[in-house]
């Protein structure tokens, strides 16, 4: 009878006890873990709550998320401070594939404007310099057909914007 | 039996004879010891089962709460800051800035020479123009000038003709180097 109590209760029991130990282990061991995670959240918070202006910045040179109307503006006040007309401009985003390392999405720009040389290169300067991050990867400039002390200019660049 | 002239051949009462074994016992008494051992045993690892069982239930509660008190907004946002802040000196690395090319060019212009067009790309490191030059020495004093600069790789004369006006028009390609033409 002592046998059949060993093999029939005593035995599953015990079994049943390594298995909850080993689960209570493993999950005081998650517990720990995250815990631990929580507290680097809350810190990180905090420094991030003191930091919140730099941060801003930080964020408008490479968006979240396409920020079309800011760029355009952007584009927009720098040609209008430049002294060169803002003729057309094409601001579309061009999704980079999923198996693709880089972490972010590409905005496509292009500005055809018109004006003079130095306008142009005032224009570039201070595109450059633009909080929101913009890399021109082509430039051409043609004589105006009707006007000729005006140049036609097409520009274009990538902006980015994360993933 | 009743009694046949004096002699008795048995007993009137009949009476039990016990022999006595020492230990005849001891095999019903150790069964049942280890019965009882091993009932206890049974209600111990039920009992600590019991316990152990309630202190599971207690830290899934805890982890279900913990997950509960996650503030995903602020997830987001130390996330989003955290690719920003890995993207950005790569982005700065490769900051593409026409402005110090162009000023390049500019500096490396003969007096005599007057763009027409021009053209550049980074994709393929291009830089091409179309151009007015009073006579050839001047052209060739551009191509020199343009030559002895560093971040030039290469330099192809693409077209130079003989204007009514007197003036050259000629075409330059040229190949530059990245990493000295277009960066701060």
């Amino acid at each position: 009878m002592a046998m059949i109590l060993f093999w029939a209760l005593a035995l599953p029991f015990y079994n049943r006890i390594s298995d909850l130990d080993s689960a209570i282990n493993d999950r005081n061991d998650l517990l720990q873990a995250r815990n631990a995670v929580m507290d680097n959240i809350k810190n990180l918070n905090k420094e991030y709550q003191k930091r919140i202006p730099e941060i801003a910045k930080l964020s408008a040179i490479v968006p979240s998320k396409k920020s079309i109307a800011e760029v355009l503006s952007a584009v927009d006040d720098v040609s209008a401070k430049n002294g060169i007309e803002l003729f057309s401009s094409a601001i579309t985003s061009q999704k980079v594939s999923d198996t693709d390392t880089n972490p972010y999405n590409l905005l496509s720009l292009e500005i055809f404007l018109n004006g003079n040389y130095p306008g142009l290169t005032n224009f570039l300067g201070a595109l450059e310099s633009n909080l929101r991050l913009v890399d021109i990867t082509s430039i051409d400039a043609t004589v105006n057909q009707g006007n000729t002390s005006i140049l036609n200019f097409v520009v274009r660049g990538n902006a980015y914007y994360l993933k | 039996m009743p009694d046949q002239n004096g002699l008795q051949l048995l007993p009137e009462t009949r009476r039990k004879i016990e022999v006595k074994i020492p230990g005849e016992n001891r095999l019903i008494y150790a069964g049942t010891a280890i019965l009882v051992l091993m009932l206890v045993l049974v209600g111990g690892l039920y009992f600590y089962k019991g316990i152990l069982e309630d202190k599971k239930t207690g830290l899934d509660a805890e982890i279900v709460n913990l997950e509960k008190a996650r503030d995903k907004k602020v997830e987001t946002n130390l996330l989003t800051l955290s690719k920003q802040l890995s993207l950005l000196s790569t982005l700065l690395d490769s900051h593409i800035v026409w402005s110090k090319a162009l000023g390049k060019v500019e500096g490396l212009l003969q007096p005599q020479v007057q763009f027409l067009t021009f053209s550049a790309a980074v994709l393929d490191n291009r830089f091409e123009f179309k151009a007015l030059a009073t006579n050839y020495t001047v052209v060739a004093r551009q191509i020199a000038a343009l030559v002895s600069d560093d971040s030039i790789k290469d330099l192809a004369l693409t077209n130079v003709h003989v204007l009514t006006t007197g003036k050259l028009e000629f075409s330059l390609k040229l190949e530059f180097d990245k990493t000295k033409f277009l960066k701060e």
